[in-house]
């Protein structure tokens, strides 16, 4: 069987505005092995989210996946998602069932105005058997209690507003998992949270990784919470990849000048030494009809006139650590 | 003498500070219970110190930086600023005098969404309390706001521009400027840099420790990213449930923590490094609820330490060893693990992989 299950190639997804072109993202390739996480490391503004969203196909209006393959293989052959048509019976199949998705900030991404339970009986029965409701309702309760929900019956007929953060966040990874996806792509998941219930959380992912079989897509900015839960890295900036490979080679060899910039620039625990941290200077540009050119030249502190002239590619520099640089 | 007494005496000396809200019920709303936010805090700040303050989501940090300045008023204690050679009660002064007094001590909040106003210039939006004090002449306040708005690395063509020009790292840079415009000696920094990406925060934090040198301040950091804490701080204050659990110097309470919470808060930090496998304490259930406290110790719920006396008694806040102040009952018979502990697991893991 081939060793991965997602393979995302130059994909491109742009939005067309009345002031220009957004290339949100804009050639971004990654590949997603089976039984893994790959971290998806980048600040606002990068396109980690549309990405995200291009992959499930529900880039909102008026965003187009305008390039590039997302092949996806669930053991029977990759198959192009970038065919289908967003509202296609083929992708509302794979959507919350093959592959699922947990959002950000939980109470603003669970619906208000359905108690967590009514929320969990529509994954499955859209998914699975329509009529037998009793089914339903036991696979809705294993799977609060397997978050580790307090109370899972009374959590059942409650709404998100009378949750709090860890518990939304609960309720949300009960909902994405309900149908057992082989690909979870959490969109920066414990963000919002504090430390203690974001240890939590990663550390029931990470559980249901190895009861599941299932492969993480996990988007953050978080360096140690990549450090944590990937196997594989792929660092985003201004619509692209620009550096990949595994995670201990990364973090032991980082290569691109925007991967070296932001771990330099992060306080390191246990490391107090009173200076001052080696921030990137200047700020990240809007994608809007960017000219070609590398994406980091205008904070880069080697930059060259050649990185103003055209677009690097991504390379294979050693083998499986890829990076994006005229001057690597 | 005075020299001396200038450098020891402490800026900000808080006292016994509460802040209980009344939980109401039925249509007489009859008070029947409270929630107790800032339960009994008492701390010093000394003169350009920079005091963090970390604790989970509803440990009453937020609540104590606003209590602090009177934005929310204070149900009990005392606030007392002190600064050259003035004593200054700050819990009673009148409305007037508060009014005066409230250049002393300013405020950077977190959302810098929303805590610009968005039909204000720049200009006006660091002009304000300026204008508000009513002492400066309109070119004092020009001259002031094109001084402060390069000082924190933005430029005078921006001060005619509105805050949805900017983006989140700019904005806060701008919220800095406007909390120095009157020359605060102290500044409650709330969550400054949460909502900040991590190459952005990097900027901000140094720009902070920047602007403590040139002005003479002194910080209240309040954060939940304890590696920034650690980063920026001089001394540390865990807070639980309302209450104050440990104060210490930072490397202190980072490497010898003395209270149970403090050693599982540090458990709980990811990271960054994949060589490095994290033994992490896992507290049962989640941060319990300042309207209905457990009884004794307001942690024993949660502490794999606790004994009978932790439910029946809670423990004051004591001073251990010199600096080193922590609310436990076994406080000095406990081992608890710092995050050298961690590094230690790092080692050996280096030595196995060479092996």
């Amino acid at each position: 069987m081939n060793e991965y299950i997602l393979q995302v190639k130059n994909l491109k997804t742009w939005f067309k505005l009345d002031t220009g072109t957004l290339k949100a993202v804009d050639d971004v390739t990654f590949s997603l092995k089976r039984n893994e996480t790959i971290g998806i490391i980048g600040e606002s503004g990068c396109g980690k989210s549309v990405t995200a969203h291009s992959i499930l196909r529900t880039v909102q209006n008026p965003g187009k996946v305008l390039g590039g393959e997302i092949l996806y293989d669930d053991g029977n052959g990759p198959v192009d998602l970038v065919g289908y048509k967003p509202d296609s019976r083929e992708m509302r199949k794979l959507r919350g069932r093959e592959i699922s998705m947990i959002f950000q900030e939980p109470m603003a991404s669970l619906a208000p105005v359905y108690t967590i339970g009514a929320q969990m009986m529509e994954a499955v029965m859209v998914h699975q058997d329509k009529k037998d409701k009793k089914a339903a309702k036991d696979a809705c309760m294993e799977m609060l209690r397997a978050v580790g929900m307090p109370d899972p019956e009374q959590k059942f007929n409650t709404y998100p507003h009378q949750m709090s953060g860890g518990q939304c966040q609960r309720a949300m990874i009960a909902l994405a998992m309900v149908n057992r996806p082989k690909i979870l792509i959490a969109d920066e998941p414990t963000t919002a949270l504090d430390v203690t219930v974001q240890a939590q959380i990663t550390d029931l992912m990470k559980h249901f990784q190895k009861e599941y079989n299932m492969s993480i897509i996990y988007i953050t900015h978080d360096m140690g919470v990549i450090a944590e839960m990937a196997d594989a890295i792929a660092v985003m900036y201004l619509g692209r990849v620009v550096e990949s490979g595994s995670v201990k080679e990364i973090f032991k060899n980082p290569l691109h000048p925007y991967t070296r910039g932001l771990l330099k620039s992060m306080p390191v625990l246990g490391n107090k030494t009173g200076e001052k941290l080696n921030a990137i200077e200047g700020n990240v540009p809007v994608p809007l009809d960017p000219p070609a050119e590398c994406g980091f030249c205008s904070r880069c502190p080697n930059r060259t006139p050649e990185c103003g002239a055209g677009i690097p590619s991504l390379k294979e520099v050693q083998p499986g650590h890829l990076v994006r640089c005229f001057h690597v | 003498m005075p020299e001396i007494a200038k450098n020891n005496q402490p800026l900000l000396e808080i006292t016994g500070l509460k802040k209980y809200y009344p939980i109401e019920a039925g249509i007489a709303k009859k008070q029947i219970g409270q929630v107790k936010a800032v339960d009994d805090v008492t701390l010093s700040i000394r003169r350009n110190e920079v005091l963090g303050v970390v604790g989970e989501s509803g440990c009453g940090k937020t609540t104590l930086g606003r209590t602090i300045l009177r934005i929310i008023e204070p149900t009990e204690g005392s606030v007392k600023f002190n600064f050259d050679g003035e004593e200054i009660d700050f819990t009673s002064l009148d409305k007037k005098a508060l009014r005066r007094m409230r250049r002393h001590i300013q405020m950077i909040f977190q959302n810098p969404y929303t805590s610009l106003n968005p039909r204000m210039t720049i200009f006006d939006i660091v002009a304000e309390p300026m204008r508000l004090a009513g002492d400066y002449t309109e070119d004092e306040i020009s001259d002031r706001v094109k001084d402060l708005i390069s000082k924190v690395g933005l430029e005078i063509k921006h001060l005619n521009r509105y805050p949805h020009a900017f983006s989140g790292g700019q904005r806060q840079r701008i919220g800095i400027a406007r909390a120095l415009a009157l020359g605060p000696k102290f500044v409650v920094a709330d969550e400054a840099v949460s909502a900040l990406d991590v190459s952005i925060q990097a900027q901000i934090l140094n720009l902070l420790q920047e602007l403590k040198e040139e002005y003479d301040l002194t910080y209240m950091f309040i954060a939940h990213n304890l590696s920034v804490v650690e980063h920026i701080s001089d001394r540390v204050c865990v807070m639980y449930l309302g209450r104050v659990a440990e104060l210490s110097e930072t490397e202190e309470l980072f490497y010898h923590p003395m209270h149970p919470y403090t050693e599982a808060l540090l458990s709980a930090i990811p990271i960054a490094d994949p060589t490095v496998e994290n033994e992490r304490i896992v507290m049962p259930g989640e941060a319990g609820n300042a309207a209905n406290l457990p009884s004794g110790c307001c942690f024993h719920p949660r502490c794999r330490y606790a004994k009978e006396c932790c439910k029946k008694e809670c423990p004051p806040l004591k001073e251990i060893q010199p600096g080193h102040f922590v609310a436990c009952h076994f406080a000095d018979s406990l081992k608890l693990n710092g995050i050298g502990e961690l590094k230690i697991k790092n080692e050996n893991m280096e030595e196995n992989q060479n092996e």
